[in-house]
């Protein structure tokens, strides 16, 4: 199941995955396997993105029809 | 007073999801490892055939690092700590070398080679090294220059996918 709320916020800053990925530390592909949902980061992982204003609930729960 | 932090080693160069995925290929390793190290020691006592041995733990190395290497390459990835950069494989090459040199001093010494010109068996030793530096390069170069292919194609993917 694709987390389109991630994507949906990431489009909102106007950023590329390649930009995220560097602002977060991680690679671009990790970025995509978060959006299509193939990957769950850890909290350790995902709290950069919180930095940046993406709430960390969009990566765990953006999947989902909340 | 404050302690000055020296690092031997550079920093761990993957993130989260790509260290799960070099665990993974560790884990799977082992394993094929561990089972070719019995099958060799069962083989060795049931026919105490210990020459064949040697060759036989050198194919299952051989058959390890090629499996290491594929799992790698297949997912874009290439060490914990160096990137697939001419520096580092000049680096790795360079102490792949090294241990040539010291090892063939070490055989030629042991089994009494070159006893009366200690200067050729140098020689040897460093045209050993020159050669083995010489082949991990160019090794190391393809294998490098097929991963950063890998992921370049991994990324394009990613690239696609942004677009849907």
């Amino acid at each position: 199941m694709k987390n389109l709320r991630l994507k949906a916020a990431r489009a909102g800053k106007d950023l590329s995955q390649q930009a995220l990925a560097e602002l977060v530390g991680v690679s671009r592909q990790t970025i995509n396997a978060i959006e299509k949902g193939d990957y769950n980061p850890t909290f350790v992982c995902a709290l950069p993105f919180a930095k940046h204003w993406i709430k960390l609930w969009t990566i765990y729960f953006g999947r989902y029809d909340l | 007073m404050k302690r000055k932090n020296i690092r031997l080693l550079p920093p761990i160069a993957l993130d989260e999801r790509q260290r799960q995925q070099m665990y993974q290929i560790e884990h799977r390793g082992f394993w094929f490892a561990y089972f070719g190290i019995l099958a060799l020691l069962l083989l060795e006592i049931l026919t105490n055939a210990s020459g064949i041995l040697i060759g036989c733990t050198t194919i299952l190395l051989l058959a390890l690092s090629i499996y290491t290497e594929c799992c790698c390459i297949r997912r874009g990835l290439w060490d914990w700590r160096l990137k697939p950069n001419p520096k580092s494989n000049a680096l790795m090459s360079m102490i792949g070398a090294v241990c040539i040199f010291v090892f063939t001093l070490l055989v030629y010494t042991k089994n009494g080679y070159f006893v009366n010109s200690p200067a050729l068996m140098y020689l040897c030793a460093l045209i050993a090294a020159f050669f083995t530096f010489i082949l991990t390069f160019a090794l190391l170069s393809v294998t490098a220059h097929i991963c950063n292919k890998r992921k370049a194609r991994l990324d394009e993917a990613c690239e696609d996918d942004e677009e849907e």
